[in-house]
């Protein structure tokens, strides 16, 4: 059962109000502490009402903490852990986790993309929604020429599967020059950020679609209400 | 027997399943409604010979056999026809089916599947009731092999809200204003929501479900004595109102897991009769899911979530729910204490 997919996010997703194919791929990048992460449990909460099987990477926080958010949202995460539909992939702890997926060594980008080819097999014929919270954290050790020409051959492999993907950029942690060349390779970008004074900060996004430009990279507010997630301000452009 | 008697007879057993087959089709309260009828007609009976009533002591069981007595020498039965037992604060009657009067309604709604009050313990409730004041049930186990009646009265569990009336203009549901409300109705209040705060649509779905829930489930706990008998009669409860046939399929309540299959869900029919309300197909039962997990909560003492793992809006011809424990730390907005 093919159909569209959406972030889960109301005024988001008035912005992209023919959804997303599944095989899209979405870079969210942003300043620490912006909200990433609970666009992540907003884009996870809408894959699993939709019966997708949904794949979390917690690279900067064990998996814990996003079962805790999900669970503030009535998110009963381990009813849907049981049936497989909700797989957390520990690349936090590395040996000491006690996830039954986990990144033991984050040295090597090759094992990594075993264990994301494993998962993505094993779940074939599903529709998957992979989420990577941050993909920047995972390169960091990594040189340049070596990062792009995993995440060509990467982001390849989960369009030709039609994996809906979602990666996590931290801004600042990468050069410049690899989030430009990386940003060209996903079909949907977000930006996440703080604007507004010193004394009255907002948060602000903005979509765009590299390749047809069809979205507006036109800056909404958006907040974080601890009942709703995320509300964006669509009506209120800045 | 006299052939005018065996009329009468007849006559009064078709009248009782008619009675039967008539409030099966009463959406609300069909039960309750048949009880009322077979008691009032032991209370009517205590109103003419009840002064008559010869009572030893105001322990139940004796209570019933003054009553048995003042019938026998009315003319009405034999006492000695009937073997009576105190159990706690219950009694047990022993009864040869062959002999009952009302034997034909019995069977005949036993092979029917109806409702069904047995007569002569509807009297001996009318009887306990107006003594001790205390309200009463009833429940009948028939012996098919030994053609015999088991019947136990004790005091009444019934959930409050099986008891719909009207008075005047007004339509009540265990005493408080209830309203009928039509699907199109329904629909529409989920269209303004979903026109002028379409974010908050699942979370007020969810948390109405949720709120709502929680009187009769507190009513449930308090009546019956296992988890399996309250969720059933919970169950029964959302059946009567129209939202859906809900089957309990796992239940374990030292670790908090249940599995709940419903049919009919109204979330979904409201949905397929008056269009999608989301952008992409995904399960819908957002007020159902509440509800099981307030249901789940109060019977089973700990905060357990229900997610709709399987919706008839997708797939299938039921929606599945599983529940289990919620184990997050944080607390949820609107939740209330647990009972």
């Amino acid at each position: 059962m093919k159909s569209r997919a959406y972030f889960g996010v109301e005024g988001l997703d008035r912005l992209i109000s023919k959804g997303m194919n599944y095989g899209s791929q979405i870079m969210v990048h942003g300043d620490t502490g912006v909200g990433k992460t609970v666009l992540a449990g907003e884009f996870i909460k809408e894959g699993l009402r939709c019966g997708d099987v949904c794949i979390y990477v917690a690279c900067d926080e064990p998996p814990a903490v996003m079962r805790q958010h999900l669970g503030t949202f009535r998110v009963g995460t381990r009813a849907y852990e049981e049936v497989e539909r909700l797989i957390f992939v520990d690349a936090y702890e590395e040996e000491a986790s006690s996830e039954k997926f986990h990144i033991a060594d984050q040295r090597s980008l090759d094992k990594y993309f075993a264990l994301e080819r494993e998962l993505i097999r094993r779940y074939a014929g599903r529709r998957i929604r992979l989420v990577v919270d941050s993909l920047s954290t995972i390169f960091t050790p990594f040189d340049p020429p070596e990062i792009l020409e995993f995440h060509r051959s990467r982001l390849k492999y989960l369009r030709k599967n039609e994996i809906l993907t979602l990666d996590i950029f931290v801004d600042g942690v990468l050069e410049d020059r690899v989030m430009t060349i990386a940003s060209h390779l996903y079909n949907v970008i977000l930006k996440m950020k703080f604007g507004g004074t010193e004394t009255r900060p907002v948060r602000i996004l903005q979509v765009g679609k590299v390749r047809s430009g069809k979205f507006s990279s036109t800056p909404y507010m958006f907040g974080i209400s601890p009942v709703f997630g995320i509300l964006v301000a669509t009506e209120l452009e800045v | 027997m006299d052939e005018s008697v065996e009329i009468y007879r007849k006559v009064l057993n078709y009248l009782y399943l008619t009675l039967s087959k008539t409030v099966a089709a009463i959406p609300f309260s069909g039960k309750y409604w048949l009880e009322e009828v077979t008691r009032g007609v032991g209370e009517r009976v205590l109103a003419e010979y009840g002064k008559k009533l010869e009572l030893s002591s105001r322990r139940p069981v004796d209570i019933c056999k003054a009553y048995l007595n003042v019938l026998d020498r009315e003319g009405f039965l034999r006492a000695s026809a009937y073997h009576l037992e105190e159990e706690g604060d219950s009694v047990l009657v022993h009864l040869s089916r062959s002999r009952c009067v009302y034997q034909d309604f019995c069977r005949g709604a036993e092979k029917e599947e109806l409702f069904f009050y047995c007569p002569r313990l509807g009297a001996l409730q009318a009887a306990l009731q107006q003594v001790l004041g205390v309200e009463y049930s009833t429940a009948v186990e028939i012996d098919v092999e030994a053609d015999s009646c088991r019947g136990r009265i004790f005091p009444a569990r019934r959930l409050k809200t099986e008891i719909v009336t009207r008075e005047g203009d007004l339509l009540k549901i265990a005493g408080e204003r209830a309203i009928l409300l039509p699907k199109e109705t329904y629909n529409s209040i989920l269209v303004a929501i979903k026109e002028y705060a379409p974010h908050i649509l699942k979370t007020v779905l969810y948390d109405a479900g949720y709120q709502s829930a929680f009187t009769v489930a507190r009513q449930a706990k308090s009546y019956y004595s296992t988890p399996l008998e309250a969720l059933e009669a919970l169950f029964e409860e959302v059946k009567n109102c129209g939202l859906a046939r809900v089957e309990l399929i796992f239940l374990e309540p030292e670790a908090g897991r249940a599995v709940i299959r419903c049919y009919n869900s109204f979330e979904v029919a409201t949905i397929r009769k008056y269009g999608e309300l989301y952008r992409s197909p995904r399960v819908v039962c957002d007020l159902l899911r509440g509800m099981f997990s307030a249901y789940l909560t109060v019977i089973l003492g700990r905060p357990i979530l229900c997610e709709e793992m399987r919706c008839e809006s997708l797939e299938g011809d039921y929606c599945e729910f599983h529940a289990l424990p919620d184990e997050s730390e944080a607390q949820a907005v609107g939740s209330e204490p647990l009972v």
